[in-house]
């Protein structure tokens, strides 16, 4: 406290400079965990489809322009490949599961482990590192705000603490921090990777030993995958299972052969993209509009009701259907197997929702005399609303924002469902359900039921999550609210 | 009736700000709401003019008006709002010139000028004005804050609690006098200071949840002041203060004044506060003014029934152990063009011409010093049938003069 009180008018870097070891330290070590995965955050990067958004672009463009320019992406491409290259800790070879095994053990597995123990190690790892990294950013906002932060106290501090004794809500940032993980590091956790396993089985090969002949042989993945399928009672290969191949196969396989852990794991992405994706052009295209329209009011509020109410009155299900069905085979719909096409539509379509929840907030906001005031000393309006009105309803949108992003990933997973959603061969947990339909009282029920309990979790996940944040977010709820919401919570 | 006006013309000169003929209206599905109806007055500079009236009178709308507040469905419908600081002036007829009428060169004062010079030295424009009332939402938006700043009411919500309050400071010192960081901190800690808040360099960083009331308001004339303006509009900044807070404002408002020469428009309910601070004083009724005088003449010799109602309504002024005097009846809601005194309904010495007549501001009598009052019983040294006369055809001239 008393430290705090020197550095009262000085600025971040300065108060930094006065009492650097905390800010040392953490960024060490924040620095050191980065370094670990510094070549995977690039390949991340570099899996991005930049060239569907840029061939266009550079079509358009008259040739003097497009060729130094492409020259350029191609150079800024190249570094980009040259990074992703760089080894990290996490790479799923570190830990390999792949292997065969002989009569003297395992062969090919991380220490000789068998492929199951292998993967359970991997997945842990990658977990592991990922709360330590999300507990360093904690960690660090922590160190800020006992060491360097201007004030004594914000308003964040009481919503943090909020949010941390909020049962229910924790339970729902751990359901989103995994599954977002999940998302995020679908390479390495799954136990085969898509480009070897969905993609292209037939451009790739797994080892394994012929006991007949005793030897070690090759065979392409999709010749494997014909002999691993899943298809009832006849032939399955269930939840931990092994296949003629070694394989291992942590949620069993698909009845393509296919592996489901793998699958889900790439359907994690797809999901996550198209939700985010949506709630953030929703999200900015509520927030903007409740914004102006709580700013100007009168006609501009009534048009946006108007706009709002003919979005809402379309049946969104058909819309969706034909714009699915009338751009089938154009552009748009082949970025991401449709996922660019679906979060476009579900962002289209979101932002009235969102409207409607943050409009009342908005205009209630902006009664309040400290607006009056800073408009009194002349603030400009755009500034006026961000600084004075925005943050006092960002907070809502945070809620059904995180309740959102769950409904359309049921939204996906529902028309993939019905095969009007992402196409093959990009994985999406609905098509799971929808192939394993007909063996759900067969020994293969895996394929459905798994998929499903996962969306059911993850969305159900999101809502907790909502439901933290807008008790951490009031201020009345302290205290009592929180906890009956956590007993009910625990209880459901 | 043109020396008349030409005396009026020069008597305004001297004002900061002056309202002419103002007219605010709000439009509601049902009716039209005249807030604000006709109202006149000037403020010069280092001058405090109060405006008293009861709830609903009008006395914010008038305020906000000046400050270009009103918002849909209000709007203001008529009159004139002449701002007269020379640098705003200035600024204004180099960045608007297109907006501009130079009497100087024989322009004319167009639909759409808002700026009017009136005399130059050279090059150096030394006299015009700056008209609030025409001009558009960008042109108000640079008067607001550097010229004319506003106190609100309710020092509890005219902070925003998620800033802290040197932050709030920072901002009206960024957007006026262009300072930022550290510069503007050491502002914010001497304007803290200025308004009399002690330990100001820890306070600049704290909320305002962590203020009392009476700090809070010293905080926001703090940020008013930040922008270093000319005239401030205080809109019964001392109402939701208790009495000894309320009176050390009120003295650091004084000080402020003689200090930089503020000229300072002060609203309130409290005829207590008004004696306290104003030099001149209008009463406000139902958009109206309906009594003008200085403070001194105002307390001691009331002419408006409305006014004598006011004054024998407070406590502290009468203590003979009688039942306290009180107004009957409500400020009437002014959805039409007044042909009637709008008091009548309530006034106890209304007579049959009250129903039919529309008072007007009037000398209360020959040899009155600046004291007016807006009823058919003055000028009380002329007979009654000729002073409602004199009503009657300054109300027909003002009409033609509307119709023209």
């Amino acid at each position: 406290m008393s430290i705090e009180s020197q550095y009262s008018d000085l600025p971040l870097v300065e108060r930094v400079k006065n009492n650097p070891r905390p800010a040392a330290v953490w960024t060490g070590v924040f620095l050191a965990l980065i370094a670990l995965e510094f070549g995977a955050v690039m390949s991340t990067m570099m899996a991005i489809p930049f060239h569907v958004a840029l061939d266009p672009l550079l079509g358009a463009l008259p040739n003097a322009i497009s060729a130094p320019l492409n020259g350029f992406f191609q150079f800024v491409a190249g570094i980009g490949r040259a990074l992703a290259e760089l080894p990290t800790l996490l790479d799923r070879t570190l830990i390999p599961n792949q292997g065969y095994s002989t009569p003297s053990g395992w062969e090919g597995t991380f220490l000789g482990l068998a492929p199951a123990y292998a993967w359970a190690i991997r997945v842990f790892v990658v977990y592991a590192y990922a709360f330590v990294v999300f507990y360093w950013l904690y960690r660090g906002y922590l160190v800020f705000r006992e060491n360097y932060r201007y004030a004594d106290w914000t308003p964040t501090d009481d919503m943090i603490d909020r949010f941390r004794g909020h049962t229910w809500g924790r339970f729902g940032l751990v359901v989103v921090f995994l599954f977002v993980m999940l998302a995020l590091f679908a390479p390495t956790v799954s136990p085969t990777t898509a480009g070897a396993n969905i993609d292209n089985p037939y451009g790739h090969t797994v080892q394994y030993y012929d006991a007949d002949s005793g030897t070690v042989q090759n065979v392409t993945v999709g010749a494997a995958n014909l002999q691993s399928k899943s298809v009832g009672d006849r032939q399955n290969f269930g939840i931990g299972s092994y296949d003629k191949y070694n394989r291992f196969h942590p949620f069993g396989t698909l009845t393509s052969g296919k592996d489901l852990f793998t699958f889900m794991a790439y359907g994690a992405r797809v999901s996550l993209f198209i939700g985010v994706l949506a709630i953030l052009i929703s999200g900015s295209v509520a927030l903007t509009l409740a914004m102006t329209s709580a700013y100007y009011k009168g006609i501009l509020d009534l048009a946006t009701v108007l706009v709002s109410d003919s979005f809402q009155a379309m049946p969104q299900l058909l819309v969706l259907i034909m714009l699915a069905v009338t751009l089938d085979g154009t552009w748009v719909a082949q970025i991401y197997s449709g996922a660019l096409l679906l979060a476009l539509i579900f962002g289209a379509w979101g932002w009235t929702g969102l409207w409607r929840a943050i409009r009342g907030p908005a205009l209630q906001t902006v009664e309040n005399e400290w607006v009056d005031a800073a408009e009194s000393f002349g603030e400009r309006a755009d500034v006026l609303m961000r600084k004075h009105v925005a943050p006092y309803v960002i907070g809502y949108l945070l809620v059904y924002g995180s309740m959102n992003i769950g409904g359309y990933m049921l939204a996906t997973a529902g028309l993939s469902y019905i095969g009007i959603g992402i196409s093959a061969p990009t994985p999406e947990w609905g098509r799971a359900v929808n192939l394993g339909q007909q063996f759900i009282i067969s020994d293969s029920w895996h394929i459905s039921i798994l998929p499903g309990l996962a969306i059911t979790l993850v969305v159900i996940g999101f809502n907790a999550f909502g439901d933290g944040i807008r008790d951490a977010i009031d201020p009345q709820s302290e205290g009592a609210g929180a906890e009956e919401v956590g007993a009910t919570g625990g209880g459901a | 009736m043109s020396t008349m006006h030409t005396t009026e013309e020069r008597a305004e000169e001297e004002f900061l700000l002056s309202v002419e003929d103002l007219n605010t209206s709000f439009f509601t599905d049902k009716e039209t709401i005249r807030a604000v109806d006709g109202v006149s007055f000037g403020i010069q500079r280092g001058e405090t003019v109060g405006v008293v009236g009861e709830s609903g009178s009008g006395k914010s709308v008038t305020a906000r008006s000046i400050m270009g507040l009103i918002e849909s469905p209000g709007k203001i419908t008529g009159g004139h709002i002449k701002y007269r600081g020379l640098d705003a002036v200035q600024t204004f007829a180099n960045r608007y010139s297109r907006s501009t009428a130079d009497l100087t060169k024989g322009d004319e004062v167009g639909e759409n000028d808002y700026v009017v010079v009136e005399e130059r030295d050279g090059d150096t424009i030394t006299e015009g004005y700056i008209d609030i009332a025409n001009a558009p939402e960008n042109a108000r938006n640079r008067i607001r804050g550097s010229s004319i700043s506003m106190v609100f009411q309710d020092p509890l919500t005219s902070l925003n609690p998620v800033y802290t309050v040197g932050n709030q400071i920072k901002e009206a010192l960024r957007l006026h006098q262009g300072l930022r960081g550290r510069e503007a901190t050491a502002e914010a800690i001497s304007l803290l200071e200025a308004v009399g808040i002690p330990d100001a360099p820890r306070r600049v960083k704290e909320y305002p949840h962590q203020f009392s009331g009476g700090m809070r308001q010293r905080a926001v004339i703090a940020t008013a002041l930040a922008c270093d303006p000319e005239l401030l509009i205080c809109d019964e900044p001392t109402t939701a203060l208790d009495v000894t807070i309320q009176a050390q404002i009120l003295e650091l408002l004084k000080e402020l004044q003689d200090e930089r020469d503020l000229a300072i428009m002060f609203i309130t309910h409290d005829m207590g506060v008004v004696a306290e601070i104003c030099d001149r004083v209008n009463v406000m009724y139902a958009g109206e003014f309906v009594e003008r005088a200085s403070a001194k003449e105002l307390f001691g010799n009331p002419k408006h029934p409305y006014t004598q109602g006011l004054l024998s309504s407070i406590p502290s002024r009468n203590t003979e152990g009688e039942r306290l005097a009180t107004i009957e009846g409500d400020v009437p809601t002014p959805n039409e063009p007044a042909t009637y005194c709008r008091f009548a309904p309530r006034c106890p010495k209304a007579f049959e011409d009250c129903e039919h007549v529309h008072p007007v501001l009037t000398d209360v009598n020959e040899d009155a010093q600046d004291h007016e009052a807006a009823c058919l019983l003055y000028p009380e040294d002329v007979p009654q049938t000729e002073a409602v006369d004199r009503h009657e055809t300054r109300n027909s001239a003002a009409e033609t003069e509307v119709s023209e």
